[in-house]
């Protein structure tokens, strides 16, 4: 599991004594890998936003409460998730179907999508289960352990394991569809 | 090794959980077996790709709403308005100092407008009295109102320029 760095555990006891500065800077460390990770969820900038700014509410609320021993990162992600899936309980959207084609899509994507013309990979992954979604996410962009993303999204690590394993070969599939 | 079994080595290999007999037994395999050294390349690939997808950002301003929120910071608005009263002043004390049009303006508000003029009155007044009882080394009201002037924008620049500052570091 990822120990937090001693830079980063000062950061989160700073922030804890209500240190500015420190929020600041675990606002600006965080905050693109958090978005990130939710509009990949959400595939709507706004909601992505305000989804992010809940989390961050969420945690400095309770940073008084974090176990300084657990990685201070896989804490955040799981209160993003949390989050996430409140979203979709007040949109009234399962989580568990969830399709891309539900997302609204705003001036940013389509902003994306036309400078970037929105990379095969990242088609791909909209075309994966929410689940595999985060999952794939979780592993190969923020790099946590599987022990960490079952803490995360509270499931078992072969759970894990067999969704990232199939989830992999039909992002390869799929990326090969589009070629 | 069946290719079934390949496959959940390639897998285990990229979950970095092959011990290094398990690694050299999967690369002997690949070495010899186009098809799964096509798929393990193509894996690799993918996962590669999804360590590179680019990370987005949430709007300016947004450290900001979460520090406010939370409690840190009273209402930014009183610096906008600090930033817009800044700007108009530097504007008009360019304009009057520079402009002829603005003496024009002036003699023209005092001649009409009494109430002005009064006004003006106790300004100067008021700056005179100031002038006495503080500096008594300015030789003149006029002096005491220059620097006077110079030091209150001075600190406007800096205040307004902290601002900005702030609002980058924000940004980035």
């Amino acid at each position: 599991m990822k120990n937090n760095t001693e830079k980063e555990t000062q950061l989160i006891s700073d922030a804890c004594s209500r240190e500015e500065d420190a929020c600041q800077r675990l606002l600006n460390l965080y905050k693109g890998r958090i978005f990130s990770y939710v509009y990949r969820m959400v595939r709507n900038y706004h909601d992505a936003e305000d989804i992010t700014f809940d989390t961050f509410i969420k945690c400095f609320n309770s940073l008084d409460r974090f176990d300084q021993t657990r990685s201070f990162s896989t804490w955040l992600f799981t209160i993003a998730h949390n989050v996430t899936i409140d979203f979709f309980r007040k949109n009234k959207q399962e989580y568990e179907y969830f399709d891309d084609r539900h997302a609204v899509a705003d001036d940013f994507v389509q902003e994306y999508e036309k400078k970037k013309k929105l990379e095969k990979i990242e088609q791909a992954i909209t075309k994966l289960p929410p689940i595999d979604r985060e999952i794939v996410i979780l592993f190969h962009r923020e790099e946590h352990s599987y022990q960490e993303i079952s803490e995360i999204l509270n499931m078992p690590v072969t759970t894990i394991k067999t969704r990232l394993h199939r989830a992999r070969k039909r992002l390869r599939t799929l990326v090969q569809e589009e070629r | 090794m069946k290719h079934k079994e390949i496959e959940r080595l390639i897998q285990k290999s990229l979950d970095r959980e092959t011990s290094a007999e398990e690694e050299r037994n999967l690369h002997l395999h690949l070495s010899g077996c186009p098809e799964c050294q096509q798929f393990y390349q193509e894996l690799v690939q993918t996962g590669n790709r999804l360590r590179d997808l680019i990370e987005f950002y949430p709007r300016h301003g947004f450290n900001d709403r979460v520090l406010r929120k939370i409690g840190f910071r009273r209402a930014f608005a009183w610096k906008r308005v600090a930033a817009v009263f800044t700007g108009i002043w530097l504007g008009t004390a360019l304009f009057l100092t520079f402009s002829p049009l603005s003496q024009t303006i002036v003699n023209k508000a005092l001649t009409s407008t009494p109430a002005f003029v009064r006004l003006l009155d106790k300004i100067e007044l008021v700056i005179t009295s100031l002038s006495h009882t503080l500096l008594p080394f300015v030789k003149s009201s006029w002096n005491f109102t220059f620097v006077g002037g110079l030091i209150f924008s001075i600190f406007l620049i800096y205040f307004f320029s902290r601002m900005i500052k702030r609002e980058v570091q924000c940004k980035v």
